[in-house]
Formats: C-alpha cells, sequence, structure tokens
C-alpha cells in the first residue's frame, strides 16, 4: 500500500492529479454534446456585438431558456462599438479567431471560448494546488487537491465557460493573481519574476475586465507591498513599485470609463433598491436626507422598466430632481443617519453570497431534451452546499474576517520577528482577500442597492472559497504559524 | 305587350323609388361606419414626418373618424373598398406616390379624397377644379376667420389657380409683398380636398383640421380646455396646489393629465398626492389618469396594463379622486395591446403628441371613441394673432406642462393670463370609465361610483399603513436563518476561546523565560 502510493507520488504530484480530475470533470460539461452553460440573461450583446458576433436569427427567442451553442459571425464592416470597457474583448476575438482558422468564417461555435476559458483554468488549477501544497506530496496534500477540484471545479463556475459573461474571465485570473503570490510565498519556482509578472497581468486583466472591479485596485495594492518584503535589490524593487503604479492606474482607468448612463443607473437602482428598502415608510428619512419623500413611491423600480412604469427614469426631471441630487456623497451621508437600515441591508446582501449557480437561466440546449431554464445538477455538490448552509449574517462576515486575519497575522508576527517574507507575504494576501469579504458587500449596496447583487458581488464567494482552502491546507500541513519546512519535509527535493 | 311595358314600368318605378326611401338610411350607415384610409409615402425622418402623422390621425380620431394608417409599399390592390374616405399624405416630395396600385384605385374611388402635401398629379387638380401652380421662396401670413400667423419661410409650395366659385376655400395664405397676392390654403370641391402641405402645430394645424372637419361634414365649432401636463406624483406638490388655486380664482376651467402609481400606494407620498388633486376636484378642474410609459413588454403583457390601470382608478377612487378620462400619446391608439387594454377603458380621451414611442404590436388601426380631445401645447399658438372666439373644429385640449420652479409658475401664469379664449369647461363633460368591477361616473359635475353619488369634499384618506419593504426569500429561508444564527453563536464562543488560548499562551511563553 505505502510503496503504491510512493510510486504514485513519484510521477503525479497532487497539482497534476488536480488539473487532470479538473480538465475530466469540467471537460464533460462543456465540450461532450449535448454541451452545458449558461443562457442569455440579455447581456451578451455587450460582449458580442462589438467582436463581430451576432445572433443568427431563430423563430423562438434565444434568451433566458436555453443555451445558444451556434452564433454568426459579421462578415462585413461592423459599426458596433463597445458598449462598455472591458478586456474580455480580447478573449472574445481571440476566440472568433480560432473559431475561423479552425472552424468556420461564418458560424462561430461558442464552444471556442470555452477552449480558451478551459486551457487558462486548468493552468490556475494546477499552479493553485501546488502553491497550497507545496513542497509537500503526502497524503494530506492529495487530500488537498481534491478539495480544490471540489470546489474551484463546481459546476457553477465552470458553466460560465460556455458564455458571453465576462465572470469566468474574472474567475480564473482571480485564481492566478491568489495563486502567484502564494507560490511566491512558498518559493515554488526557483525564479520568482515569472510569478511576479503573473500576479500583476493577471490582476490588471482582473482590474480591467469588468467595471465593478476597478475598486480591487486598492485591494491588490495592499497585496503586492507584500512583494516589498522579498529578498530583493533594488531595480526589482524599483519593478514592483512600477508594478503597484501600474494596477493603480488600471483600476483608475477602469473607473473613468463608467459612462454616465451606467452612473445614472446604479444611482438610480441604490436609491429604489436600496434607500428605500429594508424599512417602512422611508417618508420622514427622505425629507430629512434633502430629497422629496414623493421619490418614496419609486420603490423598487428599474431604471429601465420591463414593461410600464409612473415615468422615464431616465428623463430629465428625474434626473435633475433626483439623480443629480442622491450621488455617492449623499448615499453615505444618509447610511449614517440610517444605520439600522444600512445593517439590514447589508445583511440582505450577504444572505445569497455563497450561491453561485446563476438561477435566472438554463443551462441545457434546446435540442437536449430538458425543460426551459433548467439547471444542470452535475458537480454542483460545493456550490449548492456552501449556498445553503453558509450564514446569511454581515455580522457572520465579519467575525470571520476577524478571526482569520488575527491567525495570520501571528505567523506574520512571528516570520517579521525572525525575519522571513513567507509569513508576511502570505498574511497581506490574506489581509487583501479579507478587504475584498468587508467591503465588497458595502460597496453593493452602497452601488446599486439590493438589485443584481450576485452580480455586484461574484468575487467574494470566489474569495472565501481561497481563503477557506488556504486555510484547511495550512492546518493539514502543519504550517498556521510555522512557515519554515524542515528539511526532511521537503518532498519536491 | 302593353300590359308588359306597364308592369316593367311601374317596376322601375318602384325600384326607383324604393332606393330613394333607403338613401337616407344608407347614409346614416354610411355616416356611422365612415373609416378613411391615410396613406403616406413615406416616414421622412429628416423632416419628422412621424410627429405629422401622429398629428393628422389625433385630429381625425378627434373628429370621430376611425383611420387606418399604411404606407404605400403596404397598399394592396383593392383595400380602398372598404372604407369611405382616403387620404394621402406626401412627406418626401421627391419620392412621392410610387405604387401605381393605389393611384389607380385612388382614381376610380368614389368617396371622399384628401391629398396633403405635394406631388398633386393633374388628375386631382382638374377634379378639385383648378390647375397646379408651383411657389417657390416665399414666407407667406397664414390667415383664417380673425386669427393670422406668419409661417416659416417655405423653399416650394403647390398652390391652386383657377378655382372656380363653387369651390370652397378655408384660409388664406397672403404674400409680404407690397401689392400682397394670395391664395387659398385648403380647398374643397365636392368629395375632393387638397391642403398644400400639413403643420402638427399653430394656426396651420388649426386651419388644416377646420378644412378636414368641413370635407368629412363636421360642422360643430368646438372651445379648447386648459390642459395642465406632466404631473406626477413626483412633482412640485406646492406648485401644483397653487397653480389649481390660481386658475379657480380666475375662473378658468381647466383638466389635468396625472400619472399615477400602481403599487407603494400605502405610502404616505402617495395621499399627500391624492389630497392636491382632491382639492382640484373640488377647484373646479378635472382628472384624466395619464398612462404610464412604456418600457419593454412583451405582446402578452396585455393583462398586466389591463391591471396596472384598473389599480390606478381604484387606488385613487380610494382616497376621493375620480379620474373621468384617459390621457396618453397619441401613438397608444396605434397599438393593439395598449388601445385595447387601457384607452377602452374611458370614452373620454385627451391624446398628446407622441415623445417616446414604444410600441407593444402596432397595428395602425385607431378608433374613435366618444369624445377624444386633441392636444396642442399653448405655446404653439404663440405666434398666432388670436382673437377671443377662435374657433376649434374639434375638441381641443390646450396643454400647459406643470413647472417645476416659482419662475416657471410666474411665466405661466402670465402666459396663461395673457391667453383671453373662450375656455370649455369640463362640468358638460359626460364620462364613464369602466375598469374591472368598478364604473366610475362623471356628469354635470358630479361623480359616481359604481351608480353611487360621492361626494368629493368629505377627503378620505384612508390611513397608511407602512409596509416593510424587503426582498422576497425563498422557502425554508427561516430554517437556515436559524441554523445561521447557531453556527453564528458557535463561531463566536470559539473565537473567544482561541483569542483566550492565544493570550494564555503568551503568558506560558513569556513565563518561560521570567525563571
Amino acid at each position: 500500500m505505502r510503496i503504491g502510493f510512493n510510486k504514485f507520488k513519484k510521477y503525479i504530484s497532487p497539482a497534476m492529479m488536480a488539473m487532470i480530475l479538473a480538465a475530466i470533470i469540467s471537460g464533460i460539461l462543456l465540450f461532450i454534446s449535448p454541451i452545458h452553460g449558461l443562457a442569455d440573461n440579455g447581456d451578451f450583446y455587450r460582449a458580442m456585438n462589438s467582436n463581430g458576433v451576432y445572433r443568427l436569427p431563430t423563430h423562438y427567442s434565444q434568451s433566458l431558456d436555453y443555451v445558444i451553442p451556434k452564433f454568426g459571425i459579421y462578415q462585413y464592416y461592423n459599426e458596433n462599438t463597445a458598449a462598455v470597457f472591458t478586456s474580455q474583448a480580447m478573449i472574445v476575438k481571440f476566440a472568433v479567431f480560432l473559431n475561423k482558422v479552425f472552424y468556420s468564417k461564418t458560424i462561430f461555435d461558442i464552444r471556442f471560448l470555452a477552449i480558451i476559458y478551459y486551457v487558462f483554468f486548468l493552468g490556475a488549477i494546477y499552479l493553485l494546488t501546488k502553491s497550497l501544497v507545496f513542497p509537500y506530496r503526502r497524503i494530506r496534500s492529495y487530500v488537498v487537491a481534491l478539495l480544490v477540484v471540489f470546489i474551484f471545479a463546481d459546476s457553477s463556475f465552470t458553466l460560465y465557460f460556455n458564455s458571453f459573461f465576462a465572470e469566468p474571465g474574472m474567475y480564473i485570473v482571480m485564481l492566478y493573481s491568489f495563486a502567484s503570490i502564494l507560490a511566491i510565498s512558498r518559493d515554488c519556482f526557483k525564479k520568482r519574476w515569472p510569478m511576479i509578472l503573473l500576479f500583476f497581468a493577471s490582476t490588471i486583466f482582473l482590474l480591467t475586465v469588468k467595471q465593478q472591479n476597478a475598486p480591487l485596485a486598492l485591494t491588490f495594492t495592499v497585496v503586492a507591498v507584500g512583494l516589498m518584503f522579498l529578498p530583493n535589490f533594488k531595480a526589482r524593487r524599483f519593478a514592483i513599485f512600477g508594478g503597484i503604479i501600474a494596477l493603480l492606474f488600471a483600476g483608475a482607468f477602469t473607473y473613468s470609463k463608467i459612462n454616465s448612463e451606467f452612473n445614472d443607473v446604479n444611482q438610480y437602482q441604490s436609491f429604489t433598491h436600496g434607500v428605500l428598502m429594508e424599512t417602512g415608510d422611508p417618508d420622514k428619512q427622505l425629507s430629512k436626507a434633502g430629497v422629496s419623500s414623493q421619490y418614496s413611491l419609486m420603490r423598487m423600480q428599474e431604471y429601465y422598466p420591463r414593461t410600464y412604469d409612473t415615468v422615464q427614469p431616465g428623463s430629465k426631471y428625474v434626473e435633475k430632481h433626483l439623480i443629480a441630487k442622491t450621488g455617492m456623497g449623499w448615499l453615505i451621508k444618509y447610511y449614517l443617519q440610517n444605520p439600522k437600515q444600512f445593517v439590514r441591508l447589508l445583511d440582505v446582501s450577504t444572505k445569497d453570497i455563497m450561491v453561485t449557480q446563476v438561477k435566472a437561466v438554463g443551462n441545457f440546449t434546446r435540442n437536449s431534451g430538458h425543460k426551459p431554464q433548467e439547471h444542470t445538477k452535475y458537480f454542483v455538490l460545493f456550490s449548492t452546499y456552501a449556498g445553503t448552509f453558509f450564514p446569511n449574517k454581515y455580522g457572520f462576515i465579519c467575525l470571520y474576517v476577524f478571526g482569520y486575519t488575527i491567525v495570520y497575522a501571528i505567523s506574520c508576527f512571528l516570520d517579521f520577528r525572525a525575519k522571513r517574507y513567507q509569513g508576511v507575504v502570505r498574511f497581506l494576501l490574506v489581509f487583501g482577500m479579507m478587504t475584498i469579504i468587508v467591503f465588497i458587500p458595502i460597496i453593493s449596496v452602497l452601488a446599486a442597492g439590493e438589485a443584481d447583487l450576485a452580480k455586484h458581488q461574484f468575487i467574494v464567494p470566489i474569495t472565501l472559497d481561497l481563503t477557506f482552502i488556504l486555510f484547511i491546507s495550512d492546518i493539514l500541513h502543519h504550517r498556521l504559524w510555522n512557515t519554515k519546512v524542515a528539511d526532511g519535509d521537503n518532498d519536491e527535493k | 305587350m302593353m300590359k308588359n311595358r306597364l308592369l316593367t314600368y311601374i317596376l322601375i318605378i318602384g325600384i326607383l323609388f324604393s332606393s330613394l326611401l333607403s338613401m337616407p338610411t344608407n347614409r346614416v350607415k354610411a355616416a356611422t361606419q365612415e373609416r378613411v384610409l391615410l396613406v403616406y409615402d413615406s416616414e421622412n425622418d429628416v423632416e419628422q414626418s412621424g410627429k405629422q402623422i401622429d398629428a393628422l390621425q389625433r385630429i381625425l380620431t378627434s373628429l370621430n373618424l376611425p383611420v387606418k394608417t399604411i404606407s404605400q409599399n403596404n397598399y394592396k390592390s383593392g383595400m380602398l373598398k372598404n372604407y369611405s374616405g382616403v387620404i394621402t399624405m406626401i412627406n418626401w416630395r421627391q419620392v412621392g406616390l410610387t405604387n401605381k396600385v393605389f393611384i389607380h384605385d385612388r382614381e376610380k374611388f368614389s368617396g371622399i379624397r384628401l391629398h396633403i402635401g405635394d406631388n398633386l398629379t393633374a388628375n386631382e387638380a382638374a377634379q378639385l377644379g383648378g390647375h397646379a401652380r408651383r411657389i417657390y421662396q416665399q414666407q407667406f401670413i397664414l390667415k383664417i376667420n380673425q386669427d393670422e400667423q406668419l409661417l416659416p419661410f417655405s423653399e416650394t409650395i403647390t398652390v391652386l389657380d383657377g378655382l372656380s366659385n363653387q369651390v370652397q376655400k378655408v384660409g388664406i395664405l397672403a404674400t409680404q409683398e407690397k401689392n400682397q397676392k394670395s391664395y387659398p390654403y385648403g380647398i374643397i370641391n365636392g368629395q375632393n380636398g387638397y391642403l398644400p402641405y400639413f403643420n402638427s402645430g399653430g394656426l396651420s394645424s388649426l386651419a388644416a383640421s377646420q378644412m378636414i372637419a368641413k370635407l368629412f361634414g363636421k360642422n360643430d365649432t368646438y372651445q379648447p380646455m386648459l390642459t395642465i401636463t406632466n404631473v406626477t406624483p413626483y412633482s412640485d406638490l406646492k406648485i401644483l396646489d397653487a397653480l389649481s388655486l390660481y386658475c379657480y380664482q380666475k375662473e378658468i376651467p381647466f383638466a389635468i393629465s396625472a400619472s399615477s402609481v400602481s403599487d407603494n400606494t400605502q405610502m404616505k407620498a402617495f395621499t399627500r398626492y391624492t389630497t392636491v388633486l382632491n382639492s382640484i376636484e373640488n377647484r373646479g378642474g378635472v382628472i384624466f389618469a395619464q398612462m404610464p410609459i412604456v418600457g419593454a413588454p412583451p405582446i402578452s403583457s396585455g393583462s398586466e396594463l389591463s391591471q396596472i390601470v384598473s389599480s390606478y382608478m381604484v387606488s385613487l377612487a380610494r382616497e376621493n379622486v375620480y379620474p373621468i378620462g384617459i390621457s396618453s400619446f397619441g401613438y397608444w391608439n396605434q397599438d393593439e395591446i395598449l388601445r385595447d387594454n387601457a384607452l377602452k377603458k374611458a370614452n373620454n380621451l385627451i391624446l398628446l403628441p407622441n415623445e417616446k414611442v414604444v410600441y407593444v404590436k402596432q397595428d395602425n388601426n385607431a378608433l374613435s371613441t366618444k369624445k377624444s380631445f386633441y392636444a396642442m401645447s399653448v405655446s404653439s399658438l404663440n405666434k398666432v394673432k388670436k382673437s377671443y372666439d377662435m374657433s376649434f373644429s374639434m375638441p381641443t385640449a390646450l396643454t400647459v406642462s406643470l413647472p417645476d420652479s416659482k419662475v416657471g409658475m410666474h411665466d405661466l401664469e402670465q402666459e396663461i393670463n395673457g391667453l383671453q379664449l373662450n375656455w370649455f369647461d369640463p362640468v358638460n363633460l359626460n364620462t364613464t370609465v369602466k375598469t374591472g368591477t368598478s364604473l366610475m361616473r362623471y356628469r354635470n359635475g358630479d361623480y359616481y361610483m359604481n351608480g353611487k353619488k360621492e361626494d368629493i369634499q368629505n377627503t378620505q384618506n384612508t390611513n397608511n399603513i407602512p409596509i416593510f419593504a424587503t426582498k422576497q426569500e425563498p422557502l425554508f429561508s427561516n430554517f437556515f436563518h436559524l441554523q445561521g444564527n447557531i453556527l453564528m453563536g458557535f463561531f463566536i464562543i470559539v473565537l473567544l476561546i482561541l483569542i483566550i488560548f492565544t493570550l494564555l499562551g503568551r503568558k506560558i511563553y513569556k513565563n518561560m523565560f521570567k525563571r
């Protein structure tokens, strides 16, 4: 038995095992016909039109119910400009290019998009597992590898690959950002610069892929500061400093690209789905805050009304008398005056924070014999479990963050005194992740109230999963507070 | 032989006589079933012809003429048979009419024919009893009755010359030169009519409507109704109150086109709104329920719309506000879903000029109702030299938009005061609004709900029960809520123990060195 395991571990590292398992599990889901994915919720056009892909005409509606596997490719000049600035465009363009080379110049198969994500995703799984367990190849290391597959190859994440959503790119680069820093803190590779480069490249991609990620620039600056603790010479320190500036610039750039209409939409929704919610009649609060309390009648209205509404939220009148008055400053002031309501909003926002499966759209293709908007049950155990049992209070999240930070601060303190960088880099990584978990719910409540919570907080469950697996792995490998690897313990030498 | 001939004579006389007898009844039938086909050449977006088409449709509706509108491309042979009148509207003279089938059918058509715009054919001119003449680069003054207006500069216009005395002329286009030349504006010769141009605002629209009314044999005149538009629950209610008080004190009867909400009607803000609306009713104003704006509803949204409108009426009535009709943009009457589920609930309408047009199921099959007011803004009459008894050929609502500032309010008061018009008093209206199970009627200034007369002075504001709004929760959420709390408690305890242990451990660790 022991000999067998020794042979196994000689040829297949935990990282390799995780990657192979993830490849099989998600490969079946994504590429074996009938394929699985996410149907269009009406947002696909943003990523499609400006990149030369369009919906083929059909006699049925192409949104919500079923995954559409085939699209058309524009043959002539494409007059559509990008509706929103996003680095996702690179990926879609690359997928279209691959499609043209290997498949067809006129018909686009969504799987070409998935395959790009798939390749990068498998790399991320490999790197993540390796950085988590390095330099061990114990049974517990393989347990961690299995957990990585169980958590991160969950269909609720990988289904995104067969879609035009921007989330899969975000998911994958988040894994890379996290894993690269962890790999540096554990000296996985002899040379550090490829990992440092990977960290900055993937983080800049993350900051530019969705506009709501702009504030994360601050988080990753904190993480990047950890790199300063590496045994450095001047030139490298300077390069890292340059990288940090690039991160901040990327965040600011993305933020500046948020157009005014997008701003109005969010501001309006944060009023109708935030300020007016989780309270009785907000009449008095509104007039106290200097906004006509008549606007309380707008409770739960959408900026783009689906069917019928009393007034057009985009009209000049509403713009002048409501939206122009209720900026971020006003919102913060309002919530400071009504802290109870704000806490209730935060509780609502964290209620479903671990629910990563998209419930609004179907996972199957039309000819697969499944009902419209049906969801797959394939490999979703973790997301279902976490989505159901994760405590639904913002207070819990704060506690989690508090405890978690203390645990890792201790090792940081110990390593700092012993002049080792491992614990310090890891702590700053963890600390950065904690700021995401604490602040993203606050930001999303401020930005859009209770509307589109899952979309705004997509990064939070990923972060929670990452910190969760890090904790498990550190416990199992007995290095929560002792980052030093004894000479005899290193299995990779 | 003789007998046979006599029989034939009697038969012929009998047939003639009976046809003479039946003719008037036929006419009556024709009058009730009068339908008009409006055929336009193109929707010339450069010239905003959509606006003109909308205005023409609303005028026809106000004249109680149901109108079907089509583009010439959609005209199929024989379609005209089902109509008693046809209107040709040229919006793009460089293109004009290209559908030969339509031109042919129109030549043969025996009903009322009206041509609006350029490209009058020689045949048409002959039927009108004159010959067409093109006039270039002129600025005309339009005169009708005692009113006149200086028109904008026109590049080219086709007028008719050499008209006989039998031809009726409506309005005059006069040049500004010293030896003023003048040409008729609207021309009616029997069943044929001609308007050299059409404009949705100003005196032109009034002249056009007068001409159309005459052509279709409608000779009533109406006084305009002052109508305050853009009244929403989000409007500045103080200004609305002040404006209605101003009209009351100046003894100007008026109507308001007020939108409402279908949700959140238990809130204080709603009561504040209805209180103002109620006092408007008590000041001689009447309320037309303004229809909601249209987002992007599916065709199946008809029942939802119907519910929204019912909910408007019911929630307003609960607070002693009784809308007497419905106001909407003109295109609502051109849409099957919007018309059937909203407009048909009332028999008195105000049709406003289109703003943002979102069709649900466009059918361009406008219906006429008991009374529909053609809305035009007061400001569009600013350039008209008006007389006190300015006459309108159809029910007309002269609209002013509710201002949102005191300065705007002051300006508006000046404007209303400056309009020396003989206003229509809505007390003369006799209306019904039928939604769901409720029937609201208005007659002689009294309001009836399901047959029972309502006392609008008795404000009966229902007590507000503030409703706590929260996101809808899934099943079992309570269980998981509890489980969440338990887990949280557990976590707090573990954390406390952890902190205590850490502190203790540190103490022990330190003590190890203290010895």
